[in-house]
């Protein structure tokens, strides 16, 4: 294998976060590596377009982002299972809770696509309200507001209203939040 | 943030931990370097 240039090289660290927000936005993981490949492309053939010192993570998510928008346009509708990935993720979490997991996975490929971005975005990639805004074309209060409502959604197709049913991290949280007098040995 | 919110941001990492951790395949550095050399190739 050559040596490549520290731009591709740069690119190529961002591929696990491209493919997670690739699969995010709907499809199985092979469609979001076919999307992964085309944003590369893209993105090495505009490369002088890209201003160093900025963003790259960010811009990248915005080539993929358009990419997938603009093949949804063409084809007429959701590409691949619309947000299935997550439902379909074969590796069960080795943690206790995985029953959990399994659930949000199901609850995930529920959400809107704008809601599912959003979330993931902020919540998964470590973006801040600000850079999601951008990626998705979006005002800041736009993209808080959607997050809220993707996490609110998610609370209720999970049944978390109380946060003692969200297995024993949660429990720890109920104990957490609850008025002293009813804290264990108070 | 309230306790649910967090656990919701907690179990959604859990989600794409699975992928976030995959070494990328090497599909992706075979295209950049075939890109890569492409350019080179019309230089």
């Amino acid at each position: 294998m050559t040596e490549l240039p520290a731009f591709a090289t740069d690119m190529l660290r961002e591929v696990p976060r491209l493919r997670a927000f690739g699969a995010s936005l709907g499809g199985s993981l092979s469609a979001a590596d076919d999307l992964v490949q085309e944003t590369l492309v893209k993105a090495w053939s505009h490369r002088t377009s890209f201003i160093p010192g900025t963003n790259l993570r960010a811009w990248l998510f915005t080539i993929l982002r358009n990419t997938y928008r603009s093949q949804r346009r063409k084809l007429g509708r959701e590409i691949g299972d619309d947000g299935r990935f997550a439902e379909r993720l074969s590796t069960p979490a080795p943690q206790h809770g995985h029953l959990e997991i399994l659930a949000l996975r199901v609850a995930l490929a529920k959400l809107p696509v704008e809601q599912r971005e959003a979330v993931v975005l902020v919540g998964v990639l470590g973006c801040t309200y600000e850079e999601a805004a951008a990626v998705c074309g979006a005002v800041v209060g736009t993209m808080k507001s959607r997050v809220n409502r993707a996490r609110r959604r998610l609370a209720q197709l999970l049944d978390m209203a109380n946060p003692s049913e969200i297995g024993p991290q949660g429990r720890d949280l109920a104990v957490l939040s609850a008025p002293m007098s009813e804290k264990p040995g108070v | 943030m309230d306790p649910i919110q967090r656990a919701i941001g907690d179990k959604l990492r859990m989600v794409y931990d699975e992928v976030l951790h995959q070494v990328a395949p090497e599909r992706f550095a075979l295209l950049l370097e075939k890109l890569e050399a492409q350019e080179r190739g019309t230089r």
